[in-house]
């Protein structure tokens, strides 16, 4: 039921976007290499928190609890 | 209207070197193109971060500027498009966790604020949490010219300098999101619900 819930409405949002960039411009490489830049970026802030299999481990554990 | 019906048409660009991309137009008082982005942190537990910011030309280079502190009168809207971003991304990627977390103060706290209010709608899809850091991080002041109604304001922006924090970074506790306790969290968790 709630999987359904979703699936539609990711689709109905996917078939109004289509719709709204259909024709527009895409993305350039340039554009989709800054975008990767940013993420990359942001992403590595976060890395020190799993520098080791015991962090690692530990997280998975907290995180799991909080479930 | 639901909070997620008030997103905005993105499109899912595809996936470069394991980022997933993907475009809007923020059409508030002005129309803006910003990114959401979804990236791995750590490939054993699937932890990835989203990043979203305006796609801006500086200088002749396109960059992505998550910084902009332009008012366009529409947060509810680009809050609900990251946020069926995310959902989008769960789709294809159903054991994966979101870590999700604003980089200067004032954005941090209108996220968690947006999350708890409208906690029942997203939780009929995610798993929420909040989490805490054991050190503290550090807060960087910078100014910003911003023009509104035709005049230009200077405005500090507290931003964090998670780059700062030393080697042995550790994260001290993680909790099911709580409304009443939003002020600790560092960062914040998605998971799609394990019944879904």
């Amino acid at each position: 039921m709630g999987a359904k819930q979703l699936r539609d409405l990711v689709e109905i949002q996917i078939e109004k976007s289509t719709n709204f960039w259909a024709g527009r411009p895409k993305m350039t490489i340039q554009e989709l290499e800054a975008v990767e830049r940013f993420a990359k970026e942001k992403s590595k802030l976060f890395e020190k928190v799993f520098d080791s299999p015991e962090k690692i481990e530990k997280i998975n554990k907290m995180q799991n609890s909080a479930l | 209207m639901d909070f997620l019906d008030k997103a905005y048409n993105y499109n899912f660009e595809g996936i470069t070197n394991e980022v997933y991309q993907f475009r809007f137009i923020s059409m508030g008082i002005q129309e803006i193109t910003k990114i959401v982005s979804i990236s791995p942190i750590n490939k054993n537990l699937n932890w990835y971060s989203v990043g979203f910011g305006n796609l801006e030309n500086y200088e002749n280079t396109i960059i992505v500027n998550d910084l902009a502190e332009i008012n366009n009168n529409d947060y509810d809207e680009v809050l609900a498009t990251v946020f069926m971003c995310i959902l989008h991304f769960f789709i294809s990627n159903p054991d994966y966790t979101i870590l999700f977390f604003g980089n200067t103060l004032h954005k941090h706290r209108l996220y968690k604020q947006k999350i708890s209010s409208n906690m029942i709608i997203l939780k009929q899809y995610l798993e929420i949490s909040g989490g805490r850091m054991e050190q503290q991080i550090k807060i960087i002041e910078k100014k910003q010219t911003i023009t509104r109604k035709g005049k230009e304001h200077e405005r500090t922006i507290r931003e964090k300098d998670l780059t700062s924090l030393s080697n042995s970074v550790e994260i001290k506790s993680i909790e099911k999101y709580n409304t009443t306790k939003t002020a600790d969290y560092q960062f914040v968790l998605f998971k799609l619900k394990k019944d879904l």
